[in-house]
């Protein structure tokens, strides 16, 4: 019998309780003691509102217009909409792609460092503001939209290593040290581009192949409001205007305090299933309360951050946060990678997919380390595929017979960090979820080497 | 159900339906009932302001769930209420043995609590469960493992899957 559900019977609602808010309630928000009544709008406040913004964005239009006549450095700052366009033909005829969005975002996050040093540098020279520096991935995107020369990039080039251009650039900005615009500017160009991009009915990934044997997922988006009800809300961060999705790894307490790396920030608990996508762009939004963040020694924190909380007992309770969006993947190493799985696992051990989908908490041991080694090694070499191009062919795998999970427990005290096989040798690994195929007789080998533990 | 929201009938049927478990829920965070019982009218108030479109009971059910423990954890966070003095249990009736089972699971880490009532108390599935909170059926069933070696090694009891 089940004595949780008995006890926690007896812990219900009054006749009292239940009559007093059935009271207030039916009185209206005025006679409700909660404070968040006073953020109902009603529409006179809501049309005032309005207007006052519509004032505020006629008056930033008139001083940008001012300060345009007032200066010569105005092709920098504000670069014209056709020098834009020119560099975005320019490179969706590099590219080839359909997608508008995804070529837009894209063509942001390649376009080669030389371009933005340069406009660093000419624009540094209008403003001294060093504060816009805070979130330099948007500074970034910020600059790459006002490129006035069009240098475009030889786009399979950059491909190759995208991820290290986007750190050279960002260093670009943070050594300068040099404005480029007010923050105000760089917000609207942040919330510009996170509109051009508002075409989802949920929050998911958008994902295009770039280039032969390699994924582009591009940054999470929010919903529309009218899906808003039924939004996945996942638990997550924003830092450096990358969304972070929290990950079920285990971290015991006693090696939190060896992996707590500097502190980032603090998070501010502005998302619900009511947020818009400008909340998104607020650094450290977040929606798992308010609590702080930082870094994770021996990661990379464009990849991993991490919470902790400390109860009064001293105990810790540390979680790891990951971005896998807004990266180009071109093989499994670029996830092994930064998850740094080679020379540290301690520990392996599998789960049937039932064990796991029903959280038994049952595991069978792996202590075939060339089993491991060579896993390991093939999902490195392994090419990457997107759900919507493979899942089809896939069909329903949640079962015994076709899906296994493999997790990994690390010298670093991380425990769990699982990756899910399949019998027709896919492997995928985290948020939004990316297959990588692994070859086939190698996968045949593992399927009845796991299936002998399994037995024995 | 638009048509029907804010009526006295659809108050009436709201606390009828969820007052309950929305208690139990928030009680299961705040460990008192005053707290619990402001964040449950919270709650309604949320739904009565927002009119939010429900595909169903269920979802309304859910969409209930996932606001009570959102305000929970807010009010939790909150700098007035970290200064305060918590009042645990002193407002309900019950046995010595139904304490003891409330104690031992009002103390597990605050994330496994509301797993372990959706589980145990609302019947909940961990596929359902996932869903409503939004987590990894992978994260719901390693915390619903956890949480039942806790509860096993402090009742003395196990808690098995079922």
């Amino acid at each position: 019998m089940n004595k949780i559900k008995n006890s926690f019977s007896k812990i219900k609602a009054s006749d009292e309780f239940k009559d007093k808010l059935a009271k207030e309630l039916l009185n209206g928000p005025k006679e409700l003691k909660t404070t968040k009544r006073n953020l109902y709008f009603r529409p006179s406040i809501a049309a005032a509102t309005l207007l006052i913004l519509i004032g505020i964005i006629s008056f930033k239009l008139i001083i940008n217009a001012s300060e345009k006549g007032s200066t010569n450095l105005d092709g920098m700052t504000y670069a014209s909409n056709e020098d834009s366009q020119i560099n975005e033909t320019t490179i969706k005829e590099e590219t080839q792609e359909s997608n508008d969005n995804i070529l837009t975002t894209e063509a942001q996050d390649i376009l080669p460092s030389n371009n933005i040093k340069n406009e660093i540098v000419s624009a540094s020279e209008k403003s001294s503001n060093d504060n816009n520096f805070t979130n330099k991935k948007s500074v970034h995107e910020d600059v790459v939209s006002k490129v006035t020369e069009t240098v475009t990039p030889n786009v399979s080039d950059v491909l190759v290593d995208s991820t290290n251009e986007k750190a050279t650039s960002s260093n670009y900005v943070s050594n300068d040290k040099k404005n480029i615009d007010s923050n105000n500017d760089v917000s609207d160009n942040i919330k510009t581009f996170a509109s051009n991009n508002d075409a989802s009915d949920n929050i998911k990934t958008f994902t295009s192949n770039v280039s032969i044997n390699s994924v582009y997922i591009p940054k999470m988006q929010l919903p529309k409001s009218n899906a808003l009800t039924t939004a996945k809300m996942m638990p997550l961060i924003v830092y450096k205007g990358n969304v972070y999705i929290y990950t079920p790894i285990e971290i015991p307490s006693e090696n939190a305090k060896n992996l707590l790396g500097r502190k980032l920030g603090t998070t501010k608990s502005n998302i619900n299933e009511w947020s818009t996508q400008s909340d998104y762009s607020n650094e450290f939004a977040s929606n798992i309360g308010v609590t702080d963040v930082y870094a994770v020694h021996g990661y990379d924190e464009d990849f991993r951050i991490m919470t902790n909380i400390t109860t009064e007992d001293g105990k810790n309770y540390p979680e790891y946060y990951e971005c896998l969006n807004g990266i180009t993947v071109r093989n499994g190493a670029d996830i092994l990678g930064k998850l740094k799985l080679q020379g540290n696992i301690t520990k392996a051990k599998f789960q049937p997919f039932s064990d796991w989908n029903n959280g038994t908490g049952t595991f069978y041991t792996i202590n075939d380390l060339d089993l491991l080694d060579s896993l390991l090694n093939e999902i490195n070499m392994a090419t990457p595929y997107l759900p919507e191009d493979i899942e089809t062919s896939l069909g329903d795998y949640r079962n015994d017979d076709e899906c296994k999970q493999i997790s990994f427990d690390l010298k670093d005290g991380s425990k769990n960090i699982t990756f899910s096989i399949l019998k027709s040798g896919y492997v995928y690994y985290g948020y939004p979820r990316i297959y990588f195929k692994i070859d086939d007789t190698f996968t045949a080998e593992l399927w009845d080497k796991l299936g002998i533990m399994h037995i024995n | 159900m638009n048509e029907f929201y804010g009526t006295k009938n659809y108050v009436h049927y709201i606390i009828e339906k969820y007052s309950d478990m929305l208690l139990r829920i928030s009680y299961s965070y705040m460990k008192n009932l005053s707290d619990a019982e402001d964040i449950t009218q919270d709650v309604f108030i949320k739904l009565l302001e927002k009119k939010p479109n429900f595909d169903s009971t269920e979802h309304e059910k859910a969409w209930l769930i996932r606001i009570v423990m959102n305000l929970s954890k807010d009010k939790l966070k909150s700098a007035y209420f970290k200064k305060t003095a918590p009042l645990e249990g002193d407002f309900i009736d019950m046995t010595n043995d139904d304490d003891e089972i409330i104690h031992v699971v009002l103390n597990l880490p605050i994330k496994y609590r509301s797993i372990v009532l959706l589980y145990y108390y609302e019947n909940y599935s961990i596929s359902e469960i996932s869903n409503i909170l939004d987590i990894k059926e992978t994260t719901i069933g390693s915390q619903l493992s956890r949480a039942r070696k806790l509860l096993k090694s402090k009742l003395k009891e196990d808690f098995e899957y079922e």
